[in-house]
């Protein structure tokens, strides 16, 4: 998508409909990891079995909220933002990573999710980038593992090492990629008309 | 008490995002203090357009695209929309005079931003800084108006009709003070009886302060007495001296070739307006109010070439579908019981009844989509042979979409792919079709619903009156012998729904029964349908029919929620739960041994039962983490630090004395952080918390609210869900894989969303939400003496347990190392 890269002079003032898209991406959001922590419960118990790290490859599922929400929105702290609302519906819902605490791992996923994009002064928005807040906030999802409940494994011993890599790589693809063309496709529905980065799809 | 406002739009005009025409300009209007205008035009003429601009929402928050004097300046603005002209109230540029105007919406429960039914008339006051015992003042005497005097504050804005809810809209509104009432379609979403409830409220509210209003309605006979000015809005086009005002080209969207300014093509009190017989009414899409029309306005049983002679009523006597019995609801509960009704081929049917009163229930058991709670829907063999059994609910997907086909009330409950053709073509490939033999049938059907021209276009683009025949022709595609239709005429304009009733008609041809959902009398009578109405016990029907009686709607009061169990925390402040929450959890992350761990998770058993829970109630509440503790102690026992002597080792998998002991003290330690950090916030009202945020923590309020407001969607988007799913099975695509089901279906959640948000946007800034101006509150966030004690205690759980892995000698930093 050569269409959207640079903005010369991007705005960066929160509109009151960038603050309702965003929470209600990360309101969305909140709803699908609900989902996606059902169905994949099976599965991670086998998988981390048969290849020791291997579930890490789910892990992308849960961390889209942040990349999706500032690609749509486009502005400083939209990943932090949606990842935050979506952190704070789990935990009055109450789940499988306990209450407060999703607040806090959402935190750090979108933080950083949000590096991504402050590294660039909001002015790039494109595939790489976007792969980039992917990758990052698998690196987030990863190392709050190790520092809080994967304590008694060595993050540098086989088992760390595999489990960086599935989860980065889950990031690049389901936070990353997959975001990039999702946001791609809303766009093309006219839902974005109202966003720079809705009409830069449309008006290509 | 005399408040009103003039509006005035002086060569006024906006084009919206990725549009190429106008949707208005050059306006030129005047709008007197007091007077009452209803505001009429061809359908996409521009109506919401207006009300948009003259409620200041139009124009964007930058100075980019509007001068100082509220004179746009032709620029594109942060919306990607271009303003003209200007709007003034009282002489003052729309956008400074914040709080003037009042807006109504269309969509009842798009309006609502709290889940508490005061706290939304609260709302606007809130954002114009009123202070607080004005607010609540102003909250009652606006309910007082709308005629909801005495209704309970706390009751959850979701549990009350859908005509409370436009009242309550309208109070939020009112709360404002404003001097000028804008009514976007208030009752295009209501029943009969809520279309009384508001024209009523209305008139008390004018009545008692003469506002000036103006009104958007195609339905204008309820409104007729309010009315004292009738504005008649058309096009003039560079290459024609006359003004045009039908709509010639793609419905929805009228021409706009040549499209230079929009005209008032007719002004003047409504008896000289509806009685001018040089104004064709039809072909502006407008009802004429009753006591006005000619005999060429009046809706009559319409008749379409190549129909069967038999009375739709009846239809061919073949029956297709019966239910025997029949008990429905959706919970298990019955909501009504002992339905029997035949369904023919040939015959029109109509379920009719009040909001509320289970005709979508009743609708969707019969599409095969609800299972029943008693009784059955039978199929008859001619409409069962070839598939398994005769109970819609239990056959496959592929099976009911050939056979009995559902049409959802809202079009993007229903698409599924990138483009119109797609889109019709996905059930009958899904049943077998072949690829050419689908395109074939596909194009056929768009011929025939004149959507020929958008094969490639994106369904999502279409306009609302195009969607709806998108998804008819769909549901058409499988060749199903049964139809069932939900609202199909909701908010269309008099053209639409012209179009719409023809289309219908047309199809009783093919021999399909076709069932309606709706509260629309002339849809009835244009068809000649058979009513079957539902009415709550005791009540008395409404329309001469069939009676199907169900439950009455609960109305009882509503005790206030408790947000949690224990009454002592539901005392507590709700940042202060959620930071005692980390205070409990965050110190037991500096060790990791089975002392500390146990310590914490023995005291915090003992605090929980002290506080009023059961150990057993304790468990309940925290489920989801009793199974994820294994998953991670599974993890360390096989790959996690080794050390003492081997248990068993294969591949990567090393089990050993430390790493046994690891994941034992991993699981119990993940148990005693996830139950206190659980079941401390579990419950709390997401309105405290938001005040909390606010006022403790002193966070933004337009992020605070703007994601309080999106919290509130939670539970329209999980309806969403649920007509997702049902609508995905209706069109064939139930049977899918899961994981394949999963990403199209999370893709129009999405599309739903954020247009759901964006609607949301435009009611809180219609509230005055998201201006610079300071804003004050309605609710007090307290923080009292036993909020700091409950902290502290709270910091002494996890300290004893780290001084007793401490004595014990078991204090393994972070997990030791390696």
């Amino acid at each position: 998508m050569s269409t959207a890269n640079t903005v010369a002079k991007p705005n960066l003032k929160w509109r009151v409909v960038d603050i309702a898209v965003a929470s209600v991406i990360g309101v969305a959001s909140a709803l699908i990891y609900w989902g996606v922590a059902i169905v994949t419960y099976g599965p991670w118990e086998a998988m981390d079995i048969l290849v020791p790290g291997l579930p890490g490859l789910f892990n992308g599922l849960w961390l889209f909220a942040g990349p999706l929400a500032a690609i749509i929105v486009r502005k400083p702290g939209a990943a932090i933002y949606a990842e935050v609302v979506a952190g704070v519906l789990e935990a009055l819902m109450g789940n499988m990573w306990g209450g407060a605490e999703t607040f806090l791992i959402a935190l750090v996923q979108g933080v950083l999710a949000e590096i991504a994009f402050l590294v660039f002064a909001y002015r790039k928005w494109n595939l790489p980038v976007t792969i980039l807040s992917g990758a990052l906030s698998g690196l987030g999802c990863w190392a709050y593992s190790f520092f809080t409940h994967l304590q008694a494994i060595d993050l540098g011993g086989s088992y760390g090492v595999m489990y960086l890599v599935t989860t980065v790589i889950s990031g690049v693809v389901f936070a990353g990629v997959l975001m990039w063309f999702l946001y791609v496709a809303i766009a093309k529905t006219g839902a974005l008309d109202k966003f720079a980065s809705g009409r830069e799809v449309r008006n290509a | 008490m005399e408040d009103n406002a003039s509006l005035t739009f002086e060569g006024w005009g906006y084009r919206h995002a990725s549009r190429r025409h106008f949707a208005v300009r050059g306006l030129n209007l005047a709008i007197k203090p007091g007077q009452r205008v209803l505001l009429l035009g061809a359908s996409g003429i521009g109506k919401s357009t207006i009300l948009e601009g003259a409620a200041g929402l139009l124009g964007a928050e930058d100075a980019d695209g509007v001068d100082g004097n509220g004179v746009g300046t032709g620029a594109e603005d942060s919306d990607g929309g271009v303003t003209e002209g200007r709007i003034l109230v009282d002489g003052v540029p729309v956008r400074r005079a914040r709080g003037r105007v009042g807006l109504v919406l269309q969509d009842p429960d798009a309006q609502a931003v709290f889940q508490r039914l005061g706290d939304n008339v609260a709302f606007g006051p809130e954002n114009l800084g009123v202070p607080r015992e004005e607010i609540w003042r102003r909250v009652h005497e606006s309910l007082d108006a709308v005629g909801l005097d005495g209704v309970e504050l706390h009751r959850s804005i979701m549990h009350v009709s859908g005509g409370q809810q436009q009242r309550i809209a309208l109070a939020g509104a009112l709360a404002m003070r404003p001097g000028v009432l804008l009514l976007d379609e208030p009752t295009a979403n209501l029943d009969p009886d809520g279309v009384t409830q508001i024209v009523g409220a209305v008139k008390r509210v004018l009545d008692s302060h003469h506002s000036t209003m103006v009104l958007v309605e195609h339905r204008a006979g309820p409104w007729i007495d309010l009315i004292d000015r009738v504005v008649v809005l058309g096009l003039e086009s560079a290459d024609q001296a006359a003004a045009r005002v039908e709509g010639t080209g793609s419905e929805g969207d009228i021409d706009r070739t040549g499209f230079r300014r929009t005209v008032v093509v007719a002004d003047g009190t409504p008896d000289e307006i509806f009685r001018d017989p040089s104004i064709d009414f039809a072909a502006l899409g407008i009802w004429v109010p009753e006591r006005y029309r000619r005999p060429e306005d009046e809706i009559r049983r319409i008749h379409t070439p190549g129909e069967p002679d038999t009375d739709p009523a009846v239809g061919t006597g073949e029956t297709l579908l019966s239910c025997r019995d029949l008990a429905i609801g959706r919970n298990g509960t019955a909501i009504a019981q002992h339905i029997n009704l035949d369904f023919a081929a040939g015959q029109i049917t109509a379920l009719v009844g009040a909001n509320g009163a289970g005709k979508s229930t009743l609708s969707l058991t019969l599409a095969g989509l609800l299972n029943p709670v008693g009784g059955a829907v039978v199929a008859a063999p001619a409409l069962a042979e070839g598939a398994e059994g005769d109970s819609p609910f239990a056959w496959k997907s592929t099976e009911l979409a050939s056979r009995i086909s559902y049409v959802f009330q809202n079009p993007e409950h229903q698409f599924a792919k990138g483009s119109v053709l797609e889109e019709v073509m996905v059930a009958p490939l899904r049943c077998g079709m072949s690829h050419e033999e689908a395109e074939s049938r596909a194009r056929e059907l768009l011929k025939r619903f004149s959507l020929s021209q958008y094969a490639n276009a994106n369904p999502y683009t279409l306009s609302g009156g195009e969607k709806r025949r998108l998804t008819v022709a769909s549901a058409l595609a499988a060749a199903p012998r049964v139809l069932i239709l939900d609202e199909p005429t909701f908010g269309q304009d008099r053209r639409t729904w012209m179009q719409i009733v023809t289309l219908i008609n047309t199809l009783r041809a093919d021999g399909v029964s076709i069932i309606v959902v709706t509260h629309d009398r002339e849809l009835v009578t244009a068809l000649g349908a058979r009513l079957v109405e539902l009415v709550p016990d005791r009540a008395e029907g409404e329309w001469d029919s069939d009676v199907v009686r169900v439950s009455e709607v609960n109305a009882r009061t509503e005790p206030v929620r408790q947000s949690s169990r224990s009454p002592l925390l539901a005392s507590i402040n709700p940042v202060y739960r959620l930071i005692s929450a980390f205070l409990l959890s965050i110190p037991l992350l500096f060790t990791l041994d089975w002392v500390s761990a146990t310590v914490a998770l023995g005291i915090e058993f003992v605090a929980l039962l002290a506080i009023g829970f059961s150990p057993w109630r304790v468990v309940k509440s925290t489920w989801p983490i009793w199974v994820g503790a294994p998953t991670s102690a599974l993890a360390v026992l096989l790959y996690g630090k080794a050390g003492g002597s081997t248990w068993w080792q294969w591949g990567l998998i090393h089990v050993t004395d430390r790493s046994a002991e690891l994941a034992i003290a991993t699981a119990i330690r993940i148990l005693a952080i996830g139950i206190p950090a659980i079941i401390t916030v579990l419950g709390i009202d997401a309105t405290d918390l938001a005040d909390a945020f606010s006022q403790i923590l002193h966070l933004p309020d337009r992020f605070v609210y703007g994601g309080l407001a999106g919290l509130r969607l939670f539970s329209v988007l999980q309806d969403d869900w649920a007509a997702l799913t049902a609508s995905r099975r209706s069109r064939g695509l139930g049977d899918e894989n899961k994981f394949k089901a999963f990403g199209p279906q999370a893709f129009a959640l999405l599309v739903l969303s954020v247009r759901r948000s964006t609607t949301l946007a435009t009611a809180m800034e219609a509230r005055g939400f998201g201006g610079d101006g300071p804003r004050s509150h309605a609710r007090v966030s307290v923080v009292r003496p036993r909020d700091r004690a409950f902290l502290v205690v709270c910091l002494v759980i996890p300290t004893v347990a780290l001084v007793a892995a401490g004595f014990a000698g078991t204090f393994s930093f972070m997990g030791g190392g390696a």
